[in-house]
């Protein structure tokens, strides 16, 4: 027998003699103490009406349950809801670029911003009390709204704010004051501002967060106009128009500072001051509307100015439609779905100015729409691309129309306005 | 009266049935307590405890023919309380001595009584309810389990360990025989 053997069969009585010792001498004790004590009550114990020894039992030869598994599967379950929970949660935004759903519209009228329903024609205020509040544009996910207000004491300064699509949250965005001559738009991604700062001195491109606040200047030797395109499909390119050796040329600028490009050569003079004062990007991003200097339509002298239209990168420049007796063509815009530019157009010595639409891609003729008009005035499209809403002030009147693309009849919205609107994208 | 018929009474509010039935097992209980707890005084204590619990509790006991489970459940669960409770106080407790017999063993009683008294004080207390209960008080090891709430594979594990460090003592202790000349092993 071995020695590990013989202590597993003589471990009882080693244990019986480790334990021994005098008989308890405390029971006395312990008995005076439980005669006093009353027993506790049968139905207190839950093991009297309730099947304990079923509940506990261990079930013999059943396999563990993979409890690893199950754990790992319960917590991907719960991820899955979570995550449905925060998407479900999350408002659906309009993209950056694109047809969108109507929504509201924003309007400035007396210093105080309004908003209005284009379908019912019921406003109300958004932005009300005493300072002067003017030009409100909402970011394209349709979410908020910047717009300008007057520096008190200062009349050619303004101060840049922005504040929620339902009037909550207003926040001052810029630091300092701005020349009122300054230009400002939503970046695309809705969560930066472009500004350009055309005061006394040269003009200089900043992209401002306006959740960080923070701002970088992208293109510091840029003396850049008011203005710009924001390239698609995402925004982060942008064609300003700029001041070099003093001549006008267009520029491709990186919004994160990485640099830019020349889109057009530097070759129109100061003077020509439309020269690419208003230009917008194709759908796709491959092309550059711009109006652009030229020959007037007399051919005598030169003149400003023409559409035209040049590739991206720079190459291929050149007059987008000739119609016969326009002597005036620019401030082009595109609407959402791509299909179509938009134009103002000026006929020959009559001097009357009408809105012209003509299928981007340069496919056909272009068409008139909308009212006559004896001067320029902002216009932009609806989300849907159905409609186009412009801003018209007749001496009594100072109502939108709302005008069909594709010369159909043109109506005046219920409601007056200042010439600062614009019309809210919502997730299609 | 049969150790049955004095639960049935007990649990009935007998007083003088429980009296029977405590003194019965006291010496028993005592025993295995100063065993688990190494300790005299807590031993007494214990088991104290574990009887006045017996005699609140008892109607809580459906089967009376495992009252004497029932019982050492209780006196270990006792132990391992104060254990705790002592841990708890970080009270450094003096051991006594064990006041046992001297056993004249001609073989090795005594050297392996002294090894499994010093193995037994390395385990913890409820390493050491584990080999009182099964090998002292003859548990099977799914009663042990059932008595302190742990699996049997558990018990087994710390049973198995515990006897190997016990089994280690003793191989160390023992001298091997010594070789035969001729190659032979006696």
């Amino acid at each position: 027998m071995t020695a590990s053997e013989r202590l597993e069969r003589n471990l009882p009585g080693i244990l019986d003699d480790l334990s021994a010792g005098p008989s308890p001498d405390f029971l006395d004790d312990v008995f005076a103490q439980t005669a006093r004590l009353r027993q506790r009550p049968g139905w207190t114990f839950p093991e009297r009406w309730l099947p304990m020894a079923d509940i506990a039992r261990t079930r013999a030869y059943t396999p563990a349950p993979p409890w690893r598994l199950i754990a790992v599967a319960l917590l991907l379950i719960a991820l899955v809801v979570a995550a449905l929970l925060v998407a479900g949660s999350q408002r659906r935004v309009a993209p950056p670029f694109g047809p969108a759903r109507n929504g509201e519209i924003v309007y400035d009228l007396a210093g105080d911003l309004y908003v209005a329903n284009p379908e019912t024609g019921e406003t109300h205020v958004l932005v009300g009390g005493p300072e002067t509040d003017s030009l409100p544009g909402y970011s394209p996910d349709g979410t908020r709204i910047a717009f300008m207000r007057d520096v008190e004491g200062r009349p050619d300064s303004v101060d840049y704010y922005i504040v929620n699509a339902d009037g909550s949250n207003l926040k001052k965005v810029t630091a300092l004051p701005m020349p009122r001559e300054a230009w400002a738009n939503w970046m695309p991604d809705s969560h930066r501002l472009a500004l350009i700062n055309v005061g006394s001195g040269p003009g200089r491109l900043e992209i401002l967060d306006v959740d960080s606040d923070t701002s970088i200047h992208p293109a510091p030797d840029l003396d850049v106009g008011a203005g710009a395109a924001f390239r698609p499909p995402n925004g982060e390119e942008l064609a300003v128009r700029a001041t070099v050796d003093g001549k006008y040329g267009v520029y491709a600028v990186k919004a994160d500072g990485s640099g830019y490009e020349q889109i057009l050569e530097p070759n129109v003079p100061l003077d020509m001051g439309f020269h690419a004062a208003n230009m917008v990007y194709s759908p796709d991003g491959e092309r550059l509307f711009y109006q652009s200097y030229s020959r007037s339509w007399d051919g005598q002298t030169d003149g400003c100015c023409q559409l035209w239209v040049v590739n991206a990168d720079g190459t291929n420049p050149h007059r987008f439609e000739s119609v016969g007796e326009a002597a005036w063509t620019g401030l082009p815009t595109v609407s959402p779905d791509g299909h179509w530019v938009s134009y103002w157009s000026v006929l020959g010595n009559s001097g009357n100015l009408q809105i012209r639409v003509a299928p981007a891609d340069g496919s056909g003729p272009s068409i008139a729409t909308g009212p006559a008009m004896s001067d320029f005035y902002p216009w932009l499209w609806s989300p849907d691309s159905s409609k186009i809403l412009m801003f018209l002030e007749d001496g009594s009147s100072t109502s939108a129309y709302l005008i069909d693309p594709e010369g159909g009849p043109y109506e005046q919205v219920p409601w007056k306005s200042g010439s600062g609107i614009d019309w809210q994208r919502l997730a299609p | 009266m049969d150790q049955r018929g004095l639960v049935e009474r007990a649990r009935g509010g007998d007083h003088d049935a429980f009296t029977v039935l405590a003194r019965d097992a006291a010496t028993r209980l005592e025993r295995a307590a100063r065993l688990i707890l190494r300790d005299p005084e807590l031993a007494r204590d214990a088991v104290q405890e574990a009887l006045i619990r017996a005699w609140r509790d008892l109607r809580g006991l459906r089967d009376p023919e495992r009252f004497d489970a029932w019982l050492h459940r209780l006196t270990v669960n006792a132990c391992l309380d104060i254990a705790r409770q002592r841990r708890r106080r970080v009270i450094e407790v003096e051991l006594d001595p064990i006041d046992a017999p001297v056993i004249v063993d001609p073989g090795h009683a005594v050297a392996d009584r002294e090894i499994v008294d010093a193995a037994l004080r390395r385990l913890d207390e409820s390493g050491r309810a584990i080999v009182v209960l099964h090998y002292y008080l003859g548990m099977p090891l799914t009663d042990v389990a059932a008595t302190l709430g742990i699996p049997t594979g558990t018990v087994k594990s710390r049973l198995h360990r515990a006897l190997g460090e016990m089994r280690a003592a003793v191989e160390i202790e023992t001298p091997s025989p010594s070789p035969i000349p001729g190659g032979q092993v006696a």
